[in-house]
């Protein structure tokens, strides 16, 4: 096991390579110069000449491409033109909103998609299932953020359960974390509990189908015992491929729903960025972002290879 | 630990005892309303005590459908429409799920044909063997699991223990089946219901099982439903046997009685179909039709349409089935039952001439004068697979080892193998799909590269027919244009000329030009297989590479489609290279053969001499191990390989073949000849008297 | 006949009756319709979509108002002359609407197209060709689709420039990757197929195998994910729209009319209510059209175990 973990990573290094390549390409081609906001208006020719060559502006885009590189081994994502600060800092200021966002979002998809998809799966076809059916095809197919304008109108303004903006921080108060976070992550996780409830009614159907389901039976099983045990299993272990793919969708979602609740975290850093011209920054936001995806597909399909005994060696 | 129950003497059946199984009537009907289906229609059936019952049909004949519902497995959309299913005194049909729940597993047992598919993949076999058996019995879970190790060993599966914790995966097929077998039997149940166990296995495989299965019988008391349409296995097995065609029993009665005296036509045919010693020389006797699907059934006799003793009256009016008055009991369903004389295996016995076809044998290859059309000359083909990380602890696969043969024109060469025995590989490397790790292939003196870089005639002139026609034709695309392909890429017709010219093709190979125009997925196996060699007729090859290419067709069907194989080799003087693994259909056609195993030909000569004089070790232990229809006619005996728990095959035979650098014969871990020098050295190519070739240290002796 | 006894029915459970107890694959167009004709699910789902462009199309010319046309009362509730009230600037918003759905409908379809065609040639090239190229393709496409969708429509913005044209460039581009997986493995799959190894032994040359053979067979499940890729491209156009980089002012799309309903929200919800419900509708339409496509051209168009003869 240990040796399909060591190849799989090392199979990431040229895909890194290729975000790293993407990533510059952008930072390059938003362009904005930072000469004028890093040494204000006032700047001398001469001071503007030291820092076009600090920041190596002055080289072809291949030179500069490695002195980037190179600072990302150091972890240094450059400086943000607009404020002045180093990227990694911002970033350490945005991301945790952003991480909390996409954990309670996570929570609300498996607390509510998973039942969803069991309960539909196995009374497929009944009047439960085909009811259900309709409202996981509107959750998928409603825009995420139109879900969020409305909750907000719904708990926020009209009902005034939640508040409809602002983020506190988990380490401050949890409940009020919790109170703040709750529609913003009930917004995005939307699409993503239909689409698990979707996604596990289906496997569980197909696994149904499957001929060793009529050897189980003929073994003198229980409905009970072949359906939640055997069934499950083999339905649930695709399942968990699709939650981890689905957080590259959760972090994506994430730029709308900051928006309608003002939460500062990535997306709205990065809305900010690109408005400005802040090149470096867009280009760390969406850096970083990438190898979070990667890591977190790399995770979800080891956990798959480890559950999945077909695969566990291959 | 022992599951004996009371031991019982051989072959003592509970004749005089009430039936441990009764069936009354049923009827089983899919869909509702206007749609419905009748899928079994009026059946009925009995199992005594400790006996074994047979039922015999091809696909759509309701045989496994009858088995499902007796345990109460049919699939939702089928259901009991009539009739009654008693077991052990109790009613199935009216029982409830929970009755039901607790009498499979623990009165029933089950077996079904693909191992792999009856087993949950992600649950390792000793979870599955404990839960089963706590299913029923009141045993802790250590308790539990000593029986399950028990059970293991007594089916044959070495290191128990350890195999404990292995997934399905893990086991190849003959393993896999036993697992399947200890699973049905882990809570001593009075009947086993078997749907087709072996047909997925290869025949040496297959042989051990029906030993094993036969072995448990006895200890065990039981009484077993065997399902097959192989009726070698049913002859071998069965001491009563039940006909079923299109969802109707046709004849039931004593085995040995029904094989030798059959009483309905259909039986009869069947029987006849089958290629037999002493038949290589002539025509397979087919069934012509095909069986009517569940929806069209013929009116009068289901079987009048294919039946060449039909009169009017079976035409129109519907047969019942009557018990021929005789002692032991039997019934038959056919209207001219008593005034007809069939001849069932007594046709074979006698060497029985259907038609003559094709003199003597061609000699063998070493002798001949003419140049060789194909010539292989040690074709190697090795897979590299990746243990270990960066490169570390590779394995080699050696699928093909230095395998070499010569077609002469117009000649047959059939390659027999069994699975893993690297005959698809040596098909890829002769159509250029895979390219060898060494080896010259060569045609018409020309040496021959990938698919890819072979010149266009070489191209036309060497054809193919896989063995899943579905998966062979495009479904996308119509029978004119699958077949016109060739035509359309060799050179170019006009459209009227290029329709004709299929249409020649279609009616060569028995279609008519109605086809034309129709998609493959209203089409049956058989037709699609031929239209797969009327696309490889269009270009006039002179060697066809047949890939298997029945073994996905019913038995009648089988003998349809080979019957116009060896016509048009005659009419068009083609080559064949007949790839395949039933030694009797694969003899019967071909003027040679080259036996394969662990990607060695251990044997090669005239097909009729290999087949009646084998000398090669495994080449006896395959014709050991064929059944016979005729029930007088036990297995062939000859040195077989011995006990399973020693020299079971590994999951890959592949894998096991050591590779030929210089380690022993690729047969020795099986054989039970082996000695140490077999084990050392590889064995060299003997010439023997008649042409024939063996590899093997000991063939002066055979 | 008797009916079913409950003791077996109620075992198996009521999954829903195979098709046609047939198990040959759904080829041959007739059949598919016909399939597809029974779900009436997916049928009403074409019936919306049909409305939807052609409201798309005519929209404008049925509008009682012009696009840039205020009235004195803003804010107002529905009545007579607004049959959907007016917005805060006092546009109609019946006309608004119609506006909007032609820029957003076209913009969306357009984006889905331009990703669709492009990732389809990446897939198959890279799908047939195989070796390296399939290599450097695959990692290729692996980084791609790594980035966050949104934030990647945004960054290329960053780039293009901001409006409709530039916007719809992005999103056209952010579906490259997943068009290009998916038709990558099924031509990987195809290439598998029993009948294009005939079809090599044949002779058939590289060019035709693609033609006719290997397109044919990915072709249901690209018209699924086109399907479904429109219902994807309309929600996102939607949210370039409502973070105000898709279409600039005079013009409108769905997504910017929710946001300046959203500004509204604490007097009124109708605003953002109405025009959510139109890329609501048609994104389920959509998927629901997706959905019968999918079940209709067959479970299994892949391999085809078939019965025996």
């Amino acid at each position: 096991m240990l040796e399909v973990v060591i190849r799989r990573v090392l199979s990431l290094i040229p895909v890194l390579f290729v975000v790293t390549l993407i990533a510059f390409f952008l930072q390059v081609a938003i362009g904005g110069n930072p000469t004028y906001a890093l040494a204000g208006l006032t700047a001398t020719p001469a001071e503007i000449r030291h820092l076009e060559r600090q920041e190596h502006l002055n080289l072809p885009a291949i030179e500069r491409y490695w002195y980037w590189l190179d600072g990302l081994f150091h972890g240094n994502l450059g400086i943000s033109y607009a404020s002045e600060r180093p990227v990694t800092t911002e970033l350490a200021h945005y991301f945790p909103v952003t991480l909390s966002l996409t954990i309670a979002a996570l929570i609300l998809i498996i607390v509510i998609g998973v039942p969803l998809g069991i309960i539909q799966g196995m009374n497929a076809g009944r009047a439960v299932d085909k009811g259900l059916l309709g409202v996981v095809s509107v959750a998928i197919s409603a825009p995420g953020f139109w879900v969020g304008t409305v909750l907000v109108f719904l708990f926020a303004v009209k009902f005034k359960v939640f508040p409809a903006l602002g983020f506190v921080p988990f380490s401050q108060s949890p409940v009020e974390w919790a109170r703040h976070i709750f529609l913003p992550a009930l917004t995005l996780a939307f699409a993503g509990f239909g689409i698990i409830a979707r996604f596990l009614r289906t496997g569980i159907v197909g696994v149904r189908n499957e001929d060793f389901v009529r050897a189980l039976y003929a073994r003198g099983l229980s409905r009970r015992r072949v359906s939640y045990k055997h069934v499950l299993k083999n339905a649930s272990l695709s399942t968990i491929t699709i939650l981890g793919l689905n957080i590259g969708f959760l972090l994506s979602g994430a730029v709308i729903v900051e928006q309608i609740f003002s939460l500062p975290g990535m997306g709205t850093y990065a809305l900010q960025s690109i408005q400005n011209r802040d090149s470096p920054a867009v280009q760390g936001v969406i850096l970083t972002l990438a190898v979070v995806i990667m890591l977190v597909n790399l995770v979800t399909d080891l956990t798959y290879r480890y559950l999945n005994p077909k695969v566990r060696l291959t | 630990m022992s599951l004996v129950s009371a031991p019982v003497a051989l072959g003592h059946r509970g004749a005089g005892e009430p039936p441990l199984l009764r069936v009354g009537g049923l009827s089983i009907v899919a869909g509702a309303g206007t749609q419905a289906v009748t899928l079994v229609d009026d059946v009925s059936l009995h199992v005594a005590p400790r006996e074994t019952l047979g039922i015999v049909g091809e696909s759509g004949s309701g045989k496994t459908v009858t088995a499902m519902a007796i345990g109460g497995l049919l699939p939702a959309g089928l259901r009991i429409a009539g009739g009654t299913v008693e077991f052990a005194g109790q009613d199935l049909t009216t029982a409830s799920p929970e009755v039901l729940q607790s009498i499979r597993g623990a009165e029933i047992g089950f077996v079904f044909q693909d191992p792999q598919n009856s087993l949950d993949p992600v649950f390792s076999i000793g979870s599955q063997l404990t839960e089963a058996i706590r299913a029923h019995q009141h045993l802790s879970r250590s308790e539990a699991r000593s029986h399950a190790v028990g059970l293991l060993d007594r089916v044959g599966i070495a290191n128990a223990d350890k195999r404990m914790a292995d997934y399905p995966y893990q086991f190849s097929g003959g393993m896999a089946q036993r697992v399947m077998m200890a699973i049905a039997l882990c809570c001593n149940p009075k009947l086993l219901i078997a749907d087709e166990p072996t047909t997925a296995l290869d025949v040496t495989m297959q042989a051990q099982i029906l030993d094993l299965l036969e072995s448990l019988k006895v200890e065990l008391g039981l009484s077993v439903l065997l399902i097959s349409h192989d009726l070698g296995v049913v002859a071998d097995m069965a001491d009563r046997v039940a006909v079923m065609y299109g969802g109707q029993m046709v004849e039931q009665g004593e085995t040995a009685l029904l094989f030798s005296h059959p009483r309905h036509p259909y039986l009869d045919a069947l029987i006849a179909a089958q290629p037999e010693e002493g038949e290589e020389s002539h025509r397979l006797a087919t069934i012509p039709g095909r069986v009517p699907s569940a929806a069209q059934m013929p009116d009068g006799c289901r079987f009048h349409p294919r039946c060449s003793f039909a009169q009017d009256q079976c035409r129109t009016d519907t047969v019942a089935l009557v018990d021929a008055a005789s002692s032991p009991p039997r019934q038959v369903r056919c209207h001219r039952s008593d005034e007809l004389t069939l001849e069932g295996v007594r046709r074979q016995r006698a060497g029985h001439a259907v038609s003559p076809l094709r003199q003597a044998q061609a000699a063998p290859a070493a002798t001949s004068a003419t140049d060789a059309l194909f010539e292989v000359r040690d074709l190697t083909k090795v897979f590299v697979a990746r243990r270990g990380f960066l490169g570390r602890g590779k394995y080699a696969v050696t699928a093909v080892d230095h395998v070499s043969f010569d077609i002469r024109p117009g000649e047959t060469l059939g390659m027999v193998g069994e699975t893993g025995a690297g005959k698809s590989t040596v098909g890829r490397l002769v159509l250029g799909l895979e390219s060898p790790t060494s080896g010259v292939i060569r045609f018409r003196g020309t040496s021959l590269r990938n698919v890819e870089k072979r010149p266009p005639l070489v191209r036309r002139d060497l054809q193919v027919i896989f063995q899943n026609p579905y998966a062979s034709l495009n479904p996308s695309m119509t029978v004119l244009e699958l077949v016109a392909e060739p035509i359309d890429v060799h050179g170019r017709l006009p459209q009227r000329e290029r329709t004709e010219a299929v249409a020649v093709l279609l009616a060569s190979v028995g279609l008519g030009s109605e086809y034309l125009r129709r998609y493959i997925y209203e089409m049956s196996g058989g037709q699609l297989q031929r239209i797969a060699i009327a696309r490889a007729l269009s270009m006039n090859p002179k060697l066809i590479v047949l890939d298997e290419p029945i073994s996905s067709l019913d038995v009648s069907t089988q003998a349809q489609v080979v019957n116009l194989l060896e016509d048009l080799r005659d009419s068009h003087g083609l080559s064949y290279l007949f790839i395949g693994h039933n030694l009797a259909v694969v003899s019967h056609i071909s003027d040679r053969l080259a036996i394969l195993y662990g990607g060695q030909i251990v044997e090669t000569g005239g097909s009729e001499t290999v087949y009646r004089r084998p000398r090669h070790p495994y080449t006896r232990a395959l014709i050991g191990a064929m059944l016979s229809t005729d029930p007088a006619r036990r297995r062939v005996q000859g040195p077989k390989p011995t006990h399973a728990v020693r020299t079971e095959a590994p999951v890959d035979a592949a894998l096991a073949a050591p590779d030929s650098a210089g380690h022993g014969c690729v047969y020795a871990s099986r054989c039970p000849l082996a000695e140490d020098l077999c084990r050392r050295e590889a064995p060299p190519d003997v010439v023997c008297a008649d042409g024939t070739i063996v590899r093997c240290h000991f063939a002066e002796k055979m | 006949m008797s009916s079913v006894t409950p003791g077996f029915r109620a075992l198996v459970g009521p999954e829903t009756v195979p098709d046609e107890f047939d198990d040959a694959a759904a080829y041959g167009l007739r059949r598919v319709f016909a399939r597809f004709r029974r779900k009436k699910l997916a049928v009403a789902g074409v019936v919306v979509v049909i409305i939807g462009i052609i409201l798309a199309i005519i929209g404008p010319y049925i509008a009682p108002a012009g696009l840039e046309q205020t009235f004195p009362s803003y804010t107002s509730s529905p009545s007579l002359a607004h049959l959907l009230g007016t917005d805060a600037i006092g546009h109609d918003e019946l006309s608004q609407l119609l506006f909007a759905m032609r820029t957003s409908v076209f913009a969306a379809g357009f984006a889905a197209i331009l990703g669709a065609v492009l990732g389809t040639v990446v897939g198959v090239i890279s799908g047939y060709a195989g070796g390296w190229v399939d290599w450097a393709v695959g990692r290729c496409i692996d980084a791609l689709l790594s980035f966050p969708g949104l934030l990647l429509i945004i960054a290329l913005i960053g780039v293009f420039g901001a409006g409709l044209y530039p916007a719809m460039i992005a999103l056209g581009i952010s579906f490259v990757g997943g068009f290009a997986r998916l038709v990558r493995g099924e031509v990987l799959g195809a290439r598998q197929r029993g009948f294009v190894a005939a079809a090599k032994v044949t002779g058939v040359p590289w060019y035709r195998i693609i033609r006719r053979h290997i397109i044919p067979t990915i072709l249901p499940s690209f018209i699924v994910q086109l399907c479904l890729t429109f219902g994807f491209a309309l929600v996102a156009q939607g949210a370039l729209g409502f973070l105000g980089l898709g279409s600039q002012p005079p013009q409108t799309s769905l997504g910017a009319m929710m946001q300046t309903g959203f500004q509204q929200i604490n007097s009124t919800v109708r605003l953002v209510l109405i025009p959510g419900i139109v890329i609501t509708v048609l994104a389920t339409a959509f998927n629901v059209i997706a959905d019968g496509l999918r079940d209709a051209l067959g479970r299994d168009v892949g391999v085809l175990a078939g019965p025996k003869a």
